[in-house]
């Protein structure tokens, strides 16, 4: 378990499918995910993640947890990440609606942010936001991420075309 | 076959691969591509929405000079990122990549219905830019450091280009 | 892929290449100072070199021709690196006789070093050597390679004990 100050971060588990697939089936939670399809159901997720590999250079995907309580509260991984060019891409879900707002999410990003440059010896953390999404651009920003440019009408979603912006941060300016 | 008008192209053939090889034997041109050439990938089946990967010709002699293509298209999204090496050193700077890039645009909206094409390039890459706005593409990303390149890092952009941009 | 240096290049291995491999093995001189005791089948020869036809961070192997000539003069391998350590273990193998004492091993040992400096982005770079190969000792030596320590009887070959010498090189510090 990788520990931040209001969270912890733990492998993924079976046992976890019932929440996932809870979590990727609330509008709420993917008012802002691009996410086209509806999950798949319980017992196929639960297969996969039984196959899934443990946490690895290739795949650092996490369940986060309430690190008082142990209770699991969301999602978050890297993807898409670089050996060479030392860099990957963050994804973060706060799925549990009672952590939303609290410091849960920007923990999160942190400890996972501080995971890829002290563990992973990654140089660069990226990640790709709505543009629209104005709550999660400050709060990332926050953390030290700087927007480095705006994709225009890249997805399609909800009859509508939505910019995406990209941040990035470096070890030096995670704050 | 695609064809524009320097330019012709096709589903890649057995064959390609020798010409493939001599293109990435040429340091100017693996210099500026962002992975290591792995063996020239023949597909097996037709080309398709999702890999639709060709050889590019030069149509006057139909000599192989590069390849072109556009890979992750996505249908929901609409869009897809472009690839373009002028392998053959004796067509840069001829026109004959700016023709590929604006035939495979061509393509991409009128036969594959996409709204948009992506494409992401070496900041130090400055010719590759400047075709690549000649056919229309507008920086949209910035991004800082993102490749370690020669020794270096580099930036990277992300350009993109809708289809009432095209030129 | 071709990587151009002083006095050699560095290509990706081909198929073709199993018949310089098989030559160069079959020379007791070359394979004295290798880890390689067994004879090695036709089979076996083409099958190292196919794996070395399809790169990845921790195995890229390159064979080394001569720029004068372009005639393969021997191969070398860049192995075992970790994304996250960033060092890899170093082969250099001369595996043309004649060409021997020409200048052509410090050569290869120095692309291959600036290659995974610059291209794979390695922090390190390490060997094992024979500890009474001079030849060898010298040539990373000249390289920048630093004595970082002393395997004793680590090695054993033609009835008796070999040790070896542990030599290391940090991005920054290759001549």
């Amino acid at each position: 378990m990788i520990p931040g100050e209001l969270v912890g971060l733990r492998a993924r588990e079976p046992e976890d499918a019932a929440l996932f697939h809870a979590w990727n089936s609330d509008p709420e939670t993917m008012l802002w995910w691009d996410r086209t399809y509806p999950p798949v159901p319980v017992p196929l997720q639960e297969e996969r993640l039984r196959t899934v590999p443990s946490p690895s250079f290739d795949e650092p995907s996490f369940t986060i947890t309430d690190l008082a309580t142990g209770t699991a509260i969301g999602w978050c991984g890297l993807h898409h990440v670089s050996a060479e060019h030392r860099h990957a891409e963050l994804g973060v879900m706060i799925g549990d609606a009672a952590y939303r707002g609290r410091g849960y999410g920007s923990d999160a990003t942190r400890t996972l942010c501080r995971f890829a440059f002290d563990r992973m010896n990654l140089a660069r953390v990226t990640l790709v936001v709505f543009a629209a999404n104005a709550a999660a651009r400050r709060a990332y920003e926050k953390a030290g991420f700087v927007e480095e440019g705006v994709q225009r009408r890249a997805a399609w979603k909800r009859g509508e075309w939505l910019d995406l912006v990209h941040m990035a941060v470096f070890t030096e300016t995670l704050r | 076959m695609i064809s524009g008008e320097l330019v012709t192209l096709r589903a890649r053939r057995p064959g390609d691969e020798e010409h493939a090889a001599r293109w990435y034997d040429d340091p100017e041109t693996t210099r500026w591509l962002l992975n290591d050439a792995g063996p020239y990938e023949i597909p097996a089946g037709m080309t398709t929405f999702a890999d639709a990967r060709f050889t590019v010709d030069d149509t006057a002699t139909g000599t192989p000079i590069g390849t072109a293509g556009l890979v992750n298209a996505s249908p929901e999204h609409r869009r897809a990122t472009a690839f373009l090496v002028i392998g053959d050193a004796a067509f840069r700077g001829r026109g004959y990549g700016f023709d590929t890039m604006r035939t495979l645009c061509r393509f991409a909206f009128d036969s594959m219905n996409l709204a948009k094409v992506e494409l992401e390039v070496l900041a130090g890459n400055d010719r590759a830019v400047a075709l690549y706005e000649r056919v229309g593409f507008v920086r949209e990303v910035h991004r800082r450091r993102a490749l370690w390149v020669e020794g270096e890092w580099h930036d990277e952009y992300l350009m993109g280009l809708f289809r009432e941009e095209l030129r | 892929m071709r990587y151009v240096a002083d006095l050699v290049t560095l290509r990706s291995p081909e198929p073709g290449d199993a018949e310089h491999h098989a030559r160069w093995f079959a020379d007791p001189e070359v394979t004295r100072t290798l880890a390689l005791r067994y004879p090695l089948s036709p089979d076996a020869v083409a099958q190292r070199v196919a794996e070395g036809t399809r790169p990845s961070f921790a195995d890229r192997r390159f064979t080394v021709l001569a720029n004068d000539t372009g005639a393969a003069v021997g191969y070398t391998a860049l192995k075992g690196a970790t994304p996250e350590n960033r060092d890899a273990e170093l082969d250099v193998v001369l595996g043309e006789r004649s060409l021997w004492g020409r200048g052509y091993g410090t050569a290869a040992t120095r692309a291959t070093c600036r290659y995974g400096f610059d291209r794979v982005g390695l922090h390190r770079v390490h060997l094992w050597a024979l500890a009474d190969d001079a030849r060898a000792v010298r040539a990373y030596e000249r390289a920048g390679f630093v004595t970082e320590g002393r395997a004793r009887d680590r090695i054993f070959k033609d009835g008796r004990w070999h040790d070896c010498l542990l030599m290391g090189l940090l991005a920054g510090e290759l001549r």
